[in-house]
């Protein structure tokens, strides 16, 4: 009796701890199965412009229909990342950062940017990054992770218009 | 030597078993756990469910894993407001069977939409390739109201087609709540999901 007691002991014991671990483990899994998706279509700390979303979007669950998004696959192996958002026009749009655990670390938008637009430098607690000018430093708390922007499209039909839009986001190698 | 070797197994393999089995569950149910949601940092208006940590990086371990499954890269509630329906006011599931009057007046932000996924989470496949309705869009009555039908079959007016059947659910995105309606989500008006006419087998 005291054995199966003990087993049970065992199973409750290992039970939680794989569960708190599994709990632990799943957004960063979520995320790197993402960021191997987007791998297969650009390189890290490229920006990639798909399409509208619509039935067959099925790299993210519950994209929204009405924004056109500008992905970022961020890597700072090789140092800091520069994120620019300049002459965007839309009824709204914001560009936010995530970590490798999905935490969404920076966050700004079309009316807390300035005038001049957006200039970050996204770059680890490691690495040695000045702000200056316009440009402003976001230390990121993971090393990988990915930018999103989002552009509020006001006519799905002028899809040249959106792509435009698009095209106003980008990020490359500060390097 | 028979029952030195029952004995080997029995002090080893039941262990080894019963660890490989309490790893299965332990993982199993933190799957389970994020799919089904999480208990904090929830409101609850209606048939409206918001996650109010989502995005957050105060995030709990299950809320964090459970926004990673069913709605990945979402902004913080200062940001934008999620808000998912799955049942209609009366407390049935959503299905693509019934017709549903979805209205209100235009919740208090920057802009807003509500937006029809199936139940895996993607938006639904339909012939006018139509998949939200937003403040710009919708139609206000006289009395300032939107109604939207939502359906598996095509509605007059303004019609958000759901799956022909099966479930369905319904988001509610709000792009730059009003200060107030950020600091309070649950005193959201939210609008209504009302079904017209019979629903059978509901």
């Amino acid at each position: 009796m005291r054995r199966v007691f003990a087993l049970a002991g065992l199973f409750v014991a290992v039970a939680v701890v794989a569960n708190v671990a599994a709990s632990w483990v799943l957004p960063q899994a979520i995320m790197y199965a993402l960021a191997h998706r987007l791998a297969s279509i650009a390189g890290p700390n490229t920006a990639i412009r798909p399409a509208l979303p619509d039935a067959s979007s099925r790299e993210v669950v519950m994209p929204s229909p009405d924004l056109a998004y500008v992905v970022c696959r961020y890597d700072l192996s090789d140092g800091p990342v520069r994120v620019d958002v300049e002459g965007l026009s839309a009824p709204y749009w914001s560009v936010a950062a995530y970590a490798a655990n999905t935490d969404a670390f920076f966050v700004v938008n079309d009316r807390t940017a300035s005038d001049n637009g957006v200039h970050l430098l996204l770059a680890d607690g490691t690495q040695s990054a000045q702000a200056h000018d316009n440009v402003r430093v976001v230390v990121a708390p993971s090393r990988t992770g990915l930018v999103l922007g989002r552009i509020l499209v006001g006519n799905p039909q002028e899809a040249d218009a959106y792509r435009d839009q698009q095209r106003k986001i980008s990020c490359r190698p500060a390097g | 030597m028979r029952r030195q070797r029952r004995s080997l197994l029995a002090r080893y393999l039941v262990p080894a078993l019963v660890i490989l089995f309490g790893l299965a569950a332990g993982a199993g149910s933190a799957v389970l756990v994020a799919r089904r949601g999480s208990f904090d940092d929830v409101v609850r208006v209606g048939p409206w469910q918001a996650q109010l940590a989502a995005g957050s990086q105060n995030a709990g371990l299950y809320t964090r894993a459970h926004v990673a499954m069913v709605g990945l890269l979402a902004l913080d509630r200062r940001e934008t407001l999620y808000f998912v329906a799955g049942q209609d006011d009366g407390g049935r599931p959503l299905r693509g069977d019934c017709v549903y009057d979805v209205s209100g007046r235009d919740p208090p932000g920057r802009w807003w939409s509500i937006t029809a996924y199936g139940p895996d989470h993607f938006l639904v496949d339909n012939a006018p390739h139509r998949f939200s309705f937003n403040g710009a869009s919708v139609t206000h009555d006289a009395a300032g109201l939107f109604h939207i039908r939502v359906a598996g079959s095509a509605q007059p007016g303004d019609w958000l087609p759901a799956p022909s059947q099966g479930a369905f659910i319904l988001t509610l995105r709000l792009y730059n709540p009003e200060p107030g309606l950020a600091a309070a989500p649950d005193t959201l008006k939210a609008p209504a999901i009302v079904p017209v006419g019979v629903c059978d087998g509901g």
